[in-house]
């Protein structure tokens, strides 16, 4: 059968895409709950792709035509939703939860999740959504708003008190990789001074333990200052690929100089490998083992961030059990504490 | 038999010509069966010369609603004026009527009913569509559109199929607004009232509402199935889109709104599957 060109013409509206359900924990009480995102945040979309419940991407490029409309309603109508969670927020969101409020009144209610920290509020697109967000709660639009970035009631006073956590991809501990190399490493992150790619890379090469650093970015110009013989640009891979590639590594670097809870690191955790972050401060997880492991103080120092890697890698490769014990603890606690805090925000 | 020849608007060549029926049919008697099936008792009450010849007298909106699945008020909005006040409506469908396409109740479809009648090779025919259908009262039941389905309404009302008196279709028309039960596995009611609030408490049954609606101003009774949509991209599309979706489209595998082919796949365009994409309805 020919692909028809008509459906090709509608503006992104992908319900349950596979990439979007493959990886999702299953829990009680979410089946009538409803995840709209952004189909090319990528960071956004793997977080809610990891949750319970049913998922919904749109574009913030393409507002919504009236077939988009009409599907979002009839969706929401056949599989009974009567919650709905916008993961991050848009123009294009904020027409839909508008859309959505009139159209259903209180039979459907609507929530926001922000997934910025105030540094991004340099863009002031983020500034704008804060406001849309807080607009719609005053008007009666949006339920709740929460943050997956800690205290961020501190920032916009209206959000809710307690932190989103996020879930980790749903993999099963059976399908980790059995054959890991421990001299390779993997920095998958744009080349962006919030993205602090060169710093990981300086942090990096040094390290006696490594041998290979893939990056899926070159550091254009830093070939001035170091020997970059151990960096390689590692091909584009998504989903199951990336996950593979992943848990066939030592660790991955994820410092970046702003983060609430980032995606890069729980999906190495979900394949049994750890990842270097900045230093999170999720007050939920400070008596937990690993953390003092995976993060690190010092987001612009590549000396302090090498010593920190070279001691993952040492323990990697030296007590690999005790590690992975580790990491399963902190999912475990993590995946309980993530369906906890999502019930009681979404009043399930 | 009536020949189409005396109806008015045939000479001008709008009405098609009737294939003739096995047995001749006599559209006088017709109208006797027709009172007794709607009599209520499975075993037909005996309707008198008499009795027939009183109901028969009464022309046009006078006629009394005695026969199950016949909407005066509608079948007669199908005649010019100047017939429609001279008629018994009933006994002119069966004369003229049912030949030339018009309906007897916007729940009943000819077309449809006569598709059924070619899978049920061993059904006896009385030379009315509209009387098989009355007459239909044991399991498989002939249904009369193919958005009402006798099973599902009786599966939903609990109640046994073999005690029944009367077609499904009769009791639906008669139950609601009381008895709101399903109906198909295609129509939810839910969604229908939810666009159309002043059907919540309304005597008229929003099936009857959606076929009575025209083209352009009907609402989708299905939450997957996109009406505007099917119709914009199936130019061939005629009548409700609904219908044509479940009868025509979903066998061969056309897309009811212009996401399926994005969630469903290419192997999901199969009639079973997009079946279990657009039902609204599980027995369990």
């Amino acid at each position: 059968m020919t692909r028809p060109m008509a459906a090709t013409l509608h503006p992104t509206c992908e319900f349950n895409a596979t990439r979007d359900v493959v990886f999702a924990h299953e829990a009680d009480g979410f089946e009538k709950v409803l995840h709209v995102f952004d189909a090319n945040w990528h960071g956004i979309r793997s977080a809610s792709g990891c949750c319970p419940g049913h998922k919904l991407a749109i574009s913030n490029e393409q507002p919504l035509d009236g077939e988009a409309y009409r599907h979002a309603i009839g969706l929401i109508h056949h599989y009974g939703i009567k919650r709905v969670v916008f993961q991050g927020y848009s123009w294009v969101a904020n027409e839909l939860a508008i859309t959505l409020r009139r159209e259903f009144g209180e039979d459907l209610q609507l929530y926001a999740i922000t997934h910025v920290t105030s540094a991004q509020f340099e863009n002031h697109f983020e500034m704008d959504m804060q406001f849309a967000i807080t607009d719609g709660l005053r008007k009666g639009v949006l339920r709740r708003a929460a943050s997956v970035k800690p205290q961020f009631y501190s920032v916009v006073p209206d959000t809710w008190e307690h932190l989103i956590v996020n879930f980790a991809p749903n993999i099963s501990k059976n399908r980790r990789s059995a054959v890991v190399d421990t001299r390779a490493i993997f920095i998958p992150v744009e080349n962006s001074w919030r993205k602090n790619l060169y710093t990981n890379i300086l942090a990096a090469l040094p390290v006696a333990e490594i041998d290979v650093i893939y990056s899926v970015n070159w550091p254009t110009g830093l070939d001035k200052m170091a020997d970059l013989g151990k960096v390689k640009v590692a091909p584009f891979r998504s989903g199951r690929d990336l996950f593979a590639f992943m848990g066939s590594l030592g660790a991955l670097m994820n410092v970046t100089l702003a983060e609430c809870q980032p995606m890069t690191q729980l999906e190495g955790l979900a394949v049994g490998t750890p990842s270097l972050t900045g230093a999170l401060r999720i007050e939920e997880f400070k008596d937990d083992p690993l953390m003092p492991l995976v993060e690190v103080e010092s987001l612009d120092n590549p000396h302090h961030i090498g010593n920190a890697l070279s001691r993952l890698l040492k323990m990697r490769r030296d007590d690999p059990s005790e590690l992975a014990q580790m990491i399963d603890g902190h999912l475990e606690n993590r995946h309980k504490l993530a369906v906890e805090r999502y019930a009681d925000f979404l009043e399930l | 038999m009536t020949t189409v020849s005396t109806y008015p608007f045939a000479e001008k060549g709008v009405l098609a010509k009737s294939s003739e029926p096995e047995e001749p049919f006599d559209p006088r008697e017709g109208v006797r069966r027709a009172l007794e099936l709607s009599a209520g008792s499975k075993k037909s009450k005996s309707v008198s010369d008499e009795e027939l010849d009183e109901f028969l007298s009464h022309l046009g909106e006078n006629c009394p609603s005695r026969c199950k699945l016949f909407d005066e008020r509608f079948y007669l909005s199908q005649l010019p004026v100047r017939i429609a006040m001279r008629v018994n409506p009933v006994l002119h469908y069966l004369e003229i009527g049912a030949a030339n396409g018009l309906l007897p109740h916007p729940l009943f479809d000819p077309q449809y009913v006569r598709r059924q009648r070619e899978l049920m090779s061993d059904a006896v025919s009385s030379g009315s569509d509209w009387l098989d259908v009355l007459a239909s009262c044991e399991a498989p039941f002939i249904s009369p559109h193919p958005l009402f389905d006798p099973e599902v309404y009786f599966k939903s009302t609990g109640r046994s199929q073999k005690r029944l008196s009367e077609n499904p279709i009769i009791t639906f028309i008669k139950g609601w607004p009381e008895e709101r039960q399903p109906f198909s596995p295609y129509f939810d009611c839910d969604f229908y009232i939810h666009q159309v609030p002043h059907l919540r408490n309304a005597s008229m049954d929003p099936l009857s509402h959606y076929l009575l609606q025209p083209d352009e101003l009907r609402l989708d009774p299905n939450p997957m199935v996109h009406g505007k949509y099917y119709q914009n991209r199936y130019p061939d599309v005629r009548g409700d889109a609904l219908s044509h979706y479940v009868q025509f489209g979903m066998p061969a595998g056309r897309e009811p709104n212009p996401y399926a082919y994005q969630e469903l796949g290419e192997l999901g365009m199969t009639p079973k599957e997009l079946y279990e994409y657009i039902c609204v309805w599980r027995s369990e």
